[in-house]
């Protein structure tokens, strides 16, 4: 990108399954001066939505600015990259995977521990993943394990990359056998080369560039790369750096601190957090050590195609009694909203059933991401922590559709709170403020941050009314 | 290297110096400084008054600590341990009272806790006693500076009289279980060393025993003399006080305490009078015969040392029961007894000490002591801490903790091998200690080049805070050519069983020390069970016992440890070989 030395405005892009959104900044002034959205052609033609963006963002700048103009995009197009992660222990090589895939911006669609079974193997290859992530073993650990699972991955009907991050004693010797089946396998270093060490970002590296060159040979998604100055990278990935910047600040900025991050959408909720984590009133931490910028998707959460898992677990009765409705009345609202991903809730019924699953997909899913202690061993060391301690979070922001249509989302995202029962057991904050992302512009300082994190920061700030 | 810094709070979200200074001076404004029965008998207004006058008189001073559990016994104590000497014809200086952990609480979270069965004060009236019973200056330390209520605390001890008060390290390892409050707990520290402060000109000294901080974890002891130095920079440079150290819990080697005893002397810009010298607790065990030895050959060292080159440190007499049970006031006085007959005889050895060559050592100690601490200040700024900030410094060198200071910027030379990655300029006892059985363990095994236990992968760890068997049984074993994992400490049942899955390895061996080795060894067994893991070895040493049966007293358990299948054979001359056999 050769455009001298001051970028003047930035044009940002998202390719979302139902939008495609565009942000405009002016990098000088710190400021959104337009944002616009348009019904999603990535399934047909990328390149017309893309046409849309522009057109509205050439209106809002003018011809030369928008020539000169810095031009990026994500993209979560198609429920984003499907992962599939085999380790060999659930609390450790498979949750230092699922921290490697989650952060690079991929949803998980099957994981597994151990050595693969014949069973096991089915289930792998009818997950649908676009990408394996086999791991385990620390430096000069396991290798008996590793062996037989990529014996077993190879022979395997998959078509899919592999790629391996486990222990790199191994590597050489896995690569080829995946090679000599005629798979392809791009190796990490080990995610977990010793005990109590995490090393996500090489493996996050590979798959965020699988994910590049699996849009570009998408139909749709391809041709816009060219407009763009930088790869097209998934629209998580930059709302997770994004965060971290919002989290820490820059050297003129301020940050706001440590804070979780709530994104409801139709098949998925994401839940972020940013904060160190640390040991919960002494406890021991054991498992996979914790990222500071923690991502976790759960693909059975969500407002519209994933409602009806959601429904399954909170009890058909239980949600029509929250929403003050029959059971049938929801079976058929559960059901307009499988088949129609686009409906919008159009009387004060369906807006209370949009908002009980809302309040669910925030409350649980927010329980699947934070840590949890509990007492074990009662001479030796009392209080065991898994997982992620987010007791001292003070802030929650939500994003996404719903929580910028609801009148009042506040209280859907208070939902993250642990309450008189949890408290001690679960590692939620007690007591947290609210703030929304109205704007919603933090794929667009993902991606800004790069180029200029002043810039990046203050256009968070302002979509979240805090200057 | 990259240094984590475990933040338990925003550093930048502490009040700045001025307001900290300010609030002190307000604070100190509103009391004066008491007047105990020894300022009295002295026509002294402080301890340090009293100090300086003793090292120009050329005599050594006493300590003793009281840790009873009641007003009314340690009141009682005090009298029979000052009557008692000085029938014997002895004397003591200063008594080190403890006080009971809950003091260390804001009295609004105090009714939370379980108190531990020390001392508590309710009333200013009860502190002002501690000075009003016989004639030997109090000390506080535990539970005042550094603890959750440093203002409060150190307000009520300097009204009582009691002039030196710390205990500035127990900020950096003591924790108050429940009760997370570091930034609170940061702003206090600071606010009471700067009330601390206002009263320097009038004696109050700030003390520190360096052995309950990072004393007792740095592996180097010219690290150890830098980090004195970074006390002294943030307690002395930045809030205005004078600092007071002790050390010699840790310290077995005589010859090393009297060289670091001038170390501290050489980085002592002030001249204020050091608190005292603590006996050698570390040689203490249960043989009173042999602790007898370890009495009178670190008093004689620090005797020694102080009529060389007085600077007011007490020498502290340690009963010799100490290891066994809280010491009685007849115990104590046997101990300064012992100690009196070292005054004696110390001075035939002094004048045949080579004071050149302990000069020399002790100015190693102080050059690597140097840039330790300039490293360290250096990459605090470099983090963008501010460096003229007490609290800011004081919270994060506590967020990086002792170990990565040690690794990032100790003085010794890097080796790949040795404990921390640096070979230490001058080990600490503790480390002497460890390398000299590993050494002689080492030096016992009969393998050629290539050891019985190559191509084996072994878990170690310890099922308390306990390090230094682990590291022992660690590196013998790798000796032997073991791929070692190490899961450090107070590790936890339910990690083990991952950890041999991620390791591939078959053998687990683990140090055991608080009392609980069967229960531990019991369920350990289950948790593999659970996890279907079958062929596991379990070693466990230590200390193999736990009270069985409903009784308190904690019993030998290594034969239910090997009913269990559970190797309890406790010997590390046998170990290379039992695990060779696993192959």
């Amino acid at each position: 990108m050769e455009r001298g030395l001051t970028l003047k405005f930035a044009i940002l892009v998202d390719f979302g399954s139902t939008y495609t959104k565009m942000v405009c900044v002016n990098i000088g002034e710190r400021k959104v001066v337009a944002t616009d959205k348009f019904p999603s052609t990535v399934h047909t033609d990328a390149a017309i939505g893309l046409c849309q963006c522009f057109d509205a963002a050439r209106t809002a700048i003018g011809h030369e600015n928008f020539k000169s103009a810095l031009k990026l995009a994500t993209s979560s197009a198609a429920g984003g990259l499907r992962m599939a992660v085999v380790g060999l222990t659930k609390a450790v090589s498979v949750e230092a995977g699922r921290n490697a895939s989650f952060s690079a911006g991929a949803k998980i669609v099957f994981s597994m521990n151990g050595l693969i079974s014949g069973k096991d193997l089915e289930e792998i290859e009818d997950a649908g993943a676009e990408i394996l992530l086999l791991c385990g073993g620390y430096e000069g650990g396991n290798t008996h394990g590793l062996l037989h699972n990529a014996t077993v991955l190879s022979e395997s009907k998959l078509a899919i990359p592999v790629i391996y991050a486990g222990n790199s004693f191994v590597a050489q010797e896995i690569r080829k056998i995946f090679m000599n089946k005629g798979k392809e396998c791009f190796l990490a270093e080990n995610i977990m080369p010793v005990i109590g060490s995490l090393n996500i970002e090489p493996t996050a590296d590979i798959i965020r560039n699988l994910f590049m060159n699996r849009i570009t040979n998408m139909k749709g998604i391809g041709s816009v790369q060219k407009e763009m100055d930088a790869p097209i990278i998934p629209t998580p990935a930059a709302v997770l750096s994004a965060g971290a910047l919002l989290c820490r600040g820059t050297k003129n900025e301020i940050g706001i601190g440590s804070f979780m991050l709530a994104d409801i959408g139709g098949a998925t909720t994401d839940i972020y957090s940013y904060i160190e984590n640390k040991s919960f009133q002494g406890a021991k931490c054991i498992g996979s050590p914790e990222p500071f910028a923690k991502r976790t998707v759960e693909g059975d959460m969500g407002m519209r195609e994933s409602s009806i898992c959601l429904t399954r677990e909170l009890g058909e009765k239980n949600l029509a009694e929250r929403c003050g409705i029959s059971e049938t009345f929801l079976k058929e609202a559960i059901e307009k909203r499988i088949i129609c991903k686009d409906y919008i809730a159009d009387d004060s019924r369906e807006k209370i059933i949009d908002y009980q699953i809302a309040c669910s997909a925030v409350n649980i899913s927010a329980r699947r991401h934070a840590g949890y202690v509990a007492k074990e061993f009662n001479d030796g060391c009392c209080l065991v922590q898994r997982g992620k301690n987010l007791t001292e979070i003070k802030t929650i922001i939500g994003t996404g559709g719903i929580i910028v249509n609801e009148e009042n989302p506040f209280p859907i995202l208070e939902n993250v709170r642990a309450d008189a029962s949890e408290t001690g057991h679960i590692l939620l904050p007690e007591r947290i403020s609210t703030l929304m992302d109205h704007d919603y512009v933090f794929f667009a300082a993902g991606l800004l941050r790069k180029y200029d994190e002043d810039a990046a920061i203050s256009i968070m700030k302002r979509s979240l009314r805090l200057t | 290297m990259d240094i984590q810094i475990k933040r338990r709070f925003n550093e930048k979200e502490l009040p700045d110096m001025q307001s900290v200074l300010g609030d002190a001076k307000k604070i100190a404004s509103e009391f004066s400084i008491g007047e105990t029965l020894f300022m009295k008998k002295h026509g002294v207004k402080s301890e340090a008054e009293y100090k300086r006058n003793m090292i120009k008189a050329g005599k050594l001073m006493k300590h003793s600590v009281i840790g009873w559990n009641s007003w009314s016994a340690t009141e009682q104590g005090f009298k029979t341990v000052y009557k008692g000497l000085e029938r014997a014809g002895s004397f003591i200086d200063r008594l080190g009272v403890a006080l009971d952990w809950v003091m260390g609480v804001p009295k609004e979270y105090r009714n939370k806790f379980q108190a531990g069965g020390s001392l508590i004060f309710q009333t200013q009236e009860e502190w002002n006693a501690l000075g009003q019973v016989v004639p030997v200056q109090p000390h506080l330390g535990d539970h005042m500076i550094g603890s959750l209520n440093s203002v409060e605390n150190t307000v009520s001890g300097l009204r009582a009289g009691v002039t030196a008060i710390g205990n500035l390290a127990q900020y950096f390892t003591y924790e108050y279980p429940g009760l997370d409050l570091e930034l609170y707990r940061t702003e206090n520290y600071m606010k009471a060393i700067a009330i601390m402060a206002e009263f320097k000109d009038a004696g109050a000294v700030l003390h520190c025993n360096l052995d309950d901080g990072y004393g007792a974890q740095f592996h180097d002891v010219a690290n150890l003399v830098g980090w004195a130095k970074l006390e002294r920079y943030i307690a002395e440079e930045l809030l205005g006080g004078r600092v007071a150290h002790t050390y010699g819990n840790l310290f077995s080697d005589s010859v090393l305490r009297i060289v670091f005893n001038r170390a501290m002397g050489m980085i002592d810009k002030y001249g204020t009078p050091g608190s005292f010298i603590n006996g050698n607790t570390i040689d203490y065990g249960t043989d009173i015969s042999r602790n007898y030895g370890a009495l009178c050959s670190y008093s004689l060292a620090d005797i020694i040392c102080q009529m060389k080159y007085p600077s007011g440190y007490a020498i502290a007499p340690v009963p010799l029961t100490e290891a066994i049970r809280i010491p009685s006031a007849e115990e104590m006085i046997e101990a300064h007894c012992a100690v009196d007959m070292m005054m004696e005889k110390a001075p035939y050895y002094e004048k045949f000490i080579n004071w050149e060559k302990i000069n020399s050592e002790a100015e190693i100690l102080v050059t690597g002591g140097n840039i330790f601490f300039e490293r360290v200040i250096n990459a605090l700024d470099d983090l963008g801490i501010d460096i003229n900030h007490a609290g800011q410094i004081t919270g994060v060198l506590k967020a990086i903790g002792p170990e990565q200071l040690e690794v990032a910027f100790g003085v010794g030379a890097g080796d790949k091998n040795a404990m921390r990655g640096r070979v230490p300029i001058r080990p600490t006892s503790i480390i002497q200690t460890i390398s000299k059985i590993q050494d002689d363990v080492i030096s016992r095994q009969k393998f050629e080049e290539t050891g019985p236990l190559t191509g084996m992968n072994v878990v170690v760890g310890s099922t308390d805070v306990h390090e230094f068997g682990k590291e022992i049984i660690k590196n013998v074993i790798k000796k032997a050519g073991a791929n070692v994992f190490d899961l450090g400490t107070t590790v936890s049942i339910a990690e083990i069983a991952d950890t041999l899955i991620e390791t591939g390895s078959n053998v687990i061996a683990l140090g055991t020390y608080n009392g609980m080795a069967y229960s531990f060894g019991k369920d350990l067994l289950i948790s593999l069970k659970e996890a279907n893991l079958e062929g596991i070895h379990v070693l466990m040493g230590g200390r193999l016992n736990e009270p069985v049966g409903g009784s308190d007293i904690p019993v030998d358990v290594s034969d239910m440890l090997r009913e269990m299948g559970i190797n309890a054979d406790n010997n590390v001359d046998t170990i290379v070989d039992v695990i060779a056999s696993y192959k």
